[in-house]
């Protein structure tokens, strides 16, 4: 059994006959085979069989919060599959009804459900994925931009407002729709106007000036009336008239498994479970989780033991390291003047190497404290040709730090460039890369495990495009300086998302802005002084493009070598190079022009904003992953967006949309995804995909304040009855 | 290291240019607000609410903020040192809180939500970080 599912759930697998049979008489034609750990039945409401709704069986019975989530089939037959041993509430949700009243229930036993049909439609709406509510806000219509506020940046255009509400400002942290934010709570207090309202809602809690300040960049007034004005009308009665569909074909064969973790304060930035180059490392193994401005924690869940365990992120000793605000313009509505987060290290973003062993990008000292093999005289390859820690280039940030689950220490490797999203390549060194501030950074973990030496180890690069079309590295203009025929031209774009090709010795990364772009690093013979960078933008306003887009945010590279991006616009993205016509070098080429015809743009399920925008569709999404080893089942090579908005991860499988909610508790919002494969002769019971709730306001989420984030693992069953 | 930086587009590529100048009409600026221990007090209470998310409790700068991050911006600086890219006097100072740091407003303008004796408040109580160094 362990090597088919998770030890310590099987029930009495003895009974499962006996039990079958019971099932049977009990559910009579619409007989549903389980097993002593399952629970099954049938889903009846007072019009029939319910199909493609939800069955929830949630426990607190087991050391940390446990919840398992499946779909019924078209006869609304389900089986939730392999439970540990505990008592369960269970009840059904679904697009269409209310919640059922929950009913308690132990693994073994059937159990038909009955179904409740909502009274009426805006009661259904309740359980409505938040890019639903959010599909009635009415952006500002085209011809009111430029708004002209002072500071309103974001207000340049539609697009760029759009991209500022979706993925680059409001939607980087909240999930916009969800009842939390849709509605106003009475605990904020009495105010003459929607507007006062926002205005003072904007401005809580200790990120409560960097919140105003998002809005101010969208043009602070003009926002706060948008926003005003949407919750109005909700609280009007007004509400969603397009029903989500309910889940359908694959979306019925979904197994979700949830585990609370970490305190309700902290919540998460980026979880893994595996090594992405192998998803067979680590199998059953922990999985961790890393948060950002909350906690110095590395958050460990042991699904095995359904419990979870946290290790302090340590810091260079002798760091200065400041730590953020201690006061707030106004209380929290839910937390009052209590500063809930503190941290110094500002974790972001992990992986696992093919040992096991995790990689952090976390804070461990200042920019005063840049080590010396940084700086100009450093032996290093790349401090010869780019020094760090003068010229205004950096050298702070986040560096890495390296859990290592055998002796349960973490080390620093401290990096000259900052780092951030970070990714290992495919070589026999285990070159990681990650990069900020302009810079390309990478380092050789093989060099690093045989010398302990982190500046020997590594090396950066700034971006330099072929500029003038020789082919090779030469000298550059800056930025901001005229194209010169007999030099190449750095370009001040950093990595966001960083992955290097499985298919080339490329590293791509996606940077943010309006319209955004892909850009392409060959690092060469000598990275130091052969990488070269091609950069391509986001078809915007590109009539050679078959569609239109703007604003990347995370991206991956698949086996073929084809990078794929999510978009403010409300698209997956994917940018072929094999399909570019023209010569991809030249004087243009740091404009980003050169291949609209690599670019192929999927627009995102769910529903738009109301009029005539910009934006395809109102979910957010802000990362996205492809499967390349068939993790999930849905196929190799399947590209996965997380649904920020919607709730959901979605997997573009051959063209079309498989939407894979998650329907309870409502304000899933995840930032990573990865996969991990146990057992590769397990079948579905063996593999599977992990991420976690990433929202910055688990209080949002259903259940409110004290409900803590969650690690979530997605399976992919042959059918709805597999047990 | 108050290094205040602006990130401008062009040609769709962020392109990192730093200005290292002041503004020689906001230099002319007298203070009105003497630089009183009330003042200061004054000053700092409205710093760690409306400033020290960015720049750190104790003014230093180097706290990761993701939405600048995010942007390839440099994070916020240093306060109590000696550099100011932006102008050292109280003039300059009052209206790179008043104003912000355009174009892309990394330093947002805080004109309107605070009033501008509150934000002299603040310059005296900022100008007082590196006097004590």
């Amino acid at each position: 059994m362990r090597k088919l599912f998770y030890p310590g759930i099987c029930g009495a697998a003895v009974l499962a006959l006996s039990v079958t049979m019971m099932g049977a008489r009990q559910a009579g034609g619409n007989a549903v085979p389980i097993d002593g750990d399952d629970i099954g039945g049938v889903v009846t409401s007072s019009k029939g069989p319910e199909a493609g709704v939800w069955v929830v069986a949630e426990t607190k019975e087991l050391p940390t919060g446990f919840i398992r989530v499946v779909v019924t089939d078209d006869r609304g037959r389900y089986v939730v599959p392999d439970l540990p041993k505990a008592t369960y509430q269970v009840f059904v949700r679904g697009y269409g009804l209310v919640d059922s009243p929950k009913v308690q229930a132990t693994p073994g036993k059937p159990l038909n459900l009955t179904a409740v049909i909502a009274p009426d439609p805006r009661a259904a709406a309740e359980y409505y994925p938040a890019n639903y509510w959010l599909s009635l806000l009415k952006i500002p219509d085209k011809s009111e931009f430029p708004i002209q506020e002072q500071g309103a940046t974001a207000g340049r255009s539609q697009g760029e407002f759009l991209k500022q509400v979706k993925t680059d400002g409001c939607m980087s942290c909240h999930q916009l729709g969800n009842k939390a934010t849709r509605e106003i709570p009475p605990s904020l207090g009495k105010f003459d106007s929607s507007v006062a309202a926002w205005a003072r809602r904007v401005a809580s809690g200790h990120d409560g000036s960097q919140m105003d300040n998002q809005m101010g960049q969208l043009g602070r007034q003009r926002a706060l009336k948008m926003f005003a004005d949407w919750t109005d009308r909700i609280a009007a009665g007004e509400y969603p008239k397009e029903a989500p569909p309910r889940p359908q074909g694959p979306e019925r064969n979904l197994v979700i498994t949830q585990w609370d973790w970490a305190d309700p304060r902290e919540y998460f930035h980026d979880v893994i479970a595996s090594d992405k180059r192998n998803p067979t490392v680590m199998p059953y193994g922990p999985v961790y989780g890393l948060h950002e401005n909350s906690s110095d924690h590395l958050t460990i869940l042991d699904p095995v033991k359904n419990s979870w365990t946290q290790v302090d992120i340590p810091h260079n000793p002798q760091a200065q390291l400041n730590p953020p605000g201690g006061a707030m313009p106004n209380p929290s509505p839910y937390w009052g003047q209590e500063i809930i987060w503190n941290q110094v290290t500002s974790g972001h973003s992990n992986e696992i190497d093919q040992k096991g062993r995790v990689w952090n990008t976390t804070r461990t000292r200042t920019a005063a404290e840049l080590p010396a093999y940084c700086k100009e005289g450093s032996s290093n390859p790349s401090a010869k040709v780019y020094p760090i820690g003068g010229g205004g280039r950096g050298g702070g940030g986040r560096q890495y730090t390296v859990y290592d689950p055998k002796t349960k220490k973490i080390e620093i490797v401290d990096t000259c460039f900052s780092t951030f999203h970070l990714n290992f390549d495919n070589d026999p060194d285990n070159t990681i890369w990650s990069g900020g501030g302009g810079l390309v950074g990478w380092v050789n973990t093989k060099v690093l495990d045989e010398t302990h030496d982190a500046g020997k180890a590594q090396g950066w690069v700034p971006l330099i495009v072929d500029t003038n079309g020789n082919g090779k590295r030469d000298a550059y203009v800056e930025p901001n300086e005229p194209v010169d025929p007999a030099k190449d031209k750095r370009i001040g774009s950093s990595f966001y998302g960083v992955m290097p090709s499985p298919a080339d010795n490329s590293v791509w990364g996606s940077f943010l802005g309006f319209p955004g772009g892909l850009v392409r690093m060959d690092p060469g013979a000598n990275p130091p002084e052969t990488a070269m960078a091609e950069i391509y933008m986001v078809p915007w306003n590109e009539p050679k493009a078959s569609a239109q887009g703007f604003s990347p945010r995370g991206m991956d590279v698949d086996r073929d070598g084809v990078a794929w991006t999510v978009l403010a616009s409300g698209h997956l993205a994917s940018f072929d190079r094999r399909k570019c016509q023209g010569p991809l070098n030249g004087p243009t080429a740091a404009e980003g022009k050169l291949c609209p015809e690599g670019w192929t743009l999927y627009t995102v399920p769910g529903p738009n904003y109301p009029g005539n925008t910009d934006a395809a569709a109102t979910d957010s999404n802000y990362y996205n992953w492809s499967d390349k080893f068939n993790s999930l089942g849905l196929g190799e090579n399947v590209p996965i967006a997380t649904g920020n908005d919607s709730g959901a991860l979605l997997a573009l499988v051959n063209g079309k949309w498989v939407v894979l909610r998650v329907p309870y508790p409502l304000g899933f919002y995840a930032k990573s995804v990865n996969g991990r494969i146990d057992d590769p002769k397990a079948g579905w019971k063996g593999r599977g995909l992990w991420t976690g709730w990433s929202n910055r306001n688990p209080w949002h989420n259903e259940g409110g304040k004290g409900k803590s984030s969650m690690a979530i693992h997605f399976q992919m069953r042959p059918d709805p009855l597999a047990k | 290291m108050l290094v205040l930086v602006t990130v401008c587009l062009t040609a769709g590529v962020i392109a990192r240019q730093a200005t290292a100048k002041g503004d020689p009409e906001a230099a002319k600026m007298k203070n009105p607000i003497a630089a009183t221990p009330e003042s200061i007090a004054a000053g700092q209470k409205q710093y760690q609410t409306l400033c020290a998310g960015c720049h750190g409790k104790d003014a230093k700068g180097g706290i990761t903020i993701s939405v600048i991050e995010d942007r390839g911006g440099n994070q916020p600086p240093d306060l109590t040192d000696e550099k100011w890219d932006h102008g050292s006097s109280d003039g300059e100072i009052f209206t790179v809180v008043k104003k912000g740091i355009g174009p892309d407003f990394f330093m947002a303008p805080w004109d309107g939500r605070v009033s501008d004796e509150e934000i002299w408040n603040m310059v005296n109580y900022i100008k007082s970080l590196s006097r004590q160094k």
